[in-house]
């Protein structure tokens, strides 16, 4: 999973180790950096944000690539939070035209319940929302999933059906109703 | 998505219905974007502004996807250079301005009198008298010069008395002549 880059590169090199860290990483940091602020398109703003400056970074050689680009992320997330005016949205909808055909209608039910589960997410705590992400966005397993929140796996599965459950709840006390 | 109505009963999602919906859920809320290559999505359309922050490193550049991007550039104006004069351009330039203040300078010593003709080169052929500030001009710059005379006599200290023809008469006498004709006398018939 984890690239490094012990020796510096030339640009060619470079670019197109950052070609091939995008295409495998940049889902997954996507949704940790989600698990954060539960915003997509916050979150996808963090990646373009760290694999950006991974790009202009000429320091030293980074050892994990990774772990880099998931701290820059974060701490963007984090001065974007404080500052909250700093955030740049997408046109919404207007992305996803083309790979989301849906009629007006349907396409207006979808979002709003998407918006409330967004907002269902955002107050879970962050431990258990960062269990379902993985869960559900990543399709990680619960092996994986206790190697990466250093648990193990039986906590994991109790944390998992216990987030579920607190997310009904909380989606219920909105007054949500899944058809 | 529906809200629920008064006279529903609450909705008690299972663990198998909350997995579909979780599911489905992040399965919309990933950005189509996110599929897109790093370089063709951002760095290509973001290459002309980081070149621009290179150039001057006071630009920020936000990006916000390969939809949405804005630059806040602020172009220090002391930093936009004008393009170098070769020496070549600037004695051009340089020549240029001694030839027009040469030919100034001939203009201007041309429009002046001619030494010893009395009057001015600019006054028109036909016109028996100079210009009042030609004349002038001469007087000043040119106090020496001798001038033509237009009458006999006109040079001497009293003009009244000089003879004006060859019967005598002077200018003081010609003053006193009634010039209105005499009562002729009746013809006799």
């Amino acid at each position: 999973m984890q690239k490094n880059t012990p020796e510096p590169l030339d640009d060619a090199e470079r670019r197109e180790f950052i070609e091939c860290f995008y295409r495998d990483h940049s889902r997954e940091l996507w949704a940790l950096f989600y698990s954060q602020c539960s915003d997509p398109d916050r979150a996808y703003d963090a990646v373009q944000e760290a694999f950006l400056r991974f790009f202009d970074y000429r320091g030293e050689p980074i050892r994990d690539a990774r772990a880099w680009l998931l701290r820059v992320g974060q701490n963007w997330l984090r001065d974007v939070a404080r500052k909250k005016s700093n955030s740049c949205r997408l046109m919404p909808g207007l992305d996803d035209l083309e790979a989301r055909p849906h009629l007006p209608d349907a396409a207006m039910v979808i979002s709003e319940k998407q918006t409330e589960i967004r907002s269902a997410l955002a107050q879970m705590n962050e431990d258990d929302r960062k269990v379902l992400v993985m869960k559900y966005s990543l399709d990680w397993s619960t092996a994986k999933i206790a190697t990466a929140m250093d648990s193990n796996a039986a906590a994991i599965d109790m944390r998992l059906s216990r987030a579920r459950r607190r997310l009904a709840e909380i989606l219920v006390e909105r007054g949500f109703e899944n058809d | 998505m529906t809200k629920n109505l008064a006279n529903t009963s609450p909705w008690n999602p299972s663990d198998e219905q909350m997995d579909r919906l979780l599911t489905d859920f992040f399965k919309q809320e990933v950005p189509v974007a996110l599929s897109h290559e790093f370089s063709a999505s951002v760095r290509e359309m973001a290459a002309p502004l980081i070149e621009g922050r290179q150039a001057w490193p006071g630009t920020a550049v936000h990006l916000a996807g390969p939809v949405l991007m804005s630059a806040d550039v602020h172009l220090p104006m002391a930093r936009t250079e004008l393009p170098r004069r070769s020496v070549a351009a600037k004695m051009t330039v340089a020549g240029t301005l001694a030839a027009v203040v040469v030919c100034l300078f001939v203009v201007t010593s041309a429009n002046r009198s001619v030494p010893g003709s009395g009057e001015s080169v600019t006054s028109r052929p036909d016109s028996a008298l100079p210009s009042k500030t030609a004349a002038s001009s001469d007087r000043d710059s040119l106090p020496e010069e001798s001038t033509m005379l237009v009458s006999p006599g006109a040079d001497q200290r009293q003009p009244g008395q000089t003879v004006l023809g060859s019967d005598g008469v002077t200018l003081e006498e010609t003053e006193g002549v009634d010039l209105r004709p005499a009562a002729l006398p009746l013809p006799k018939n």
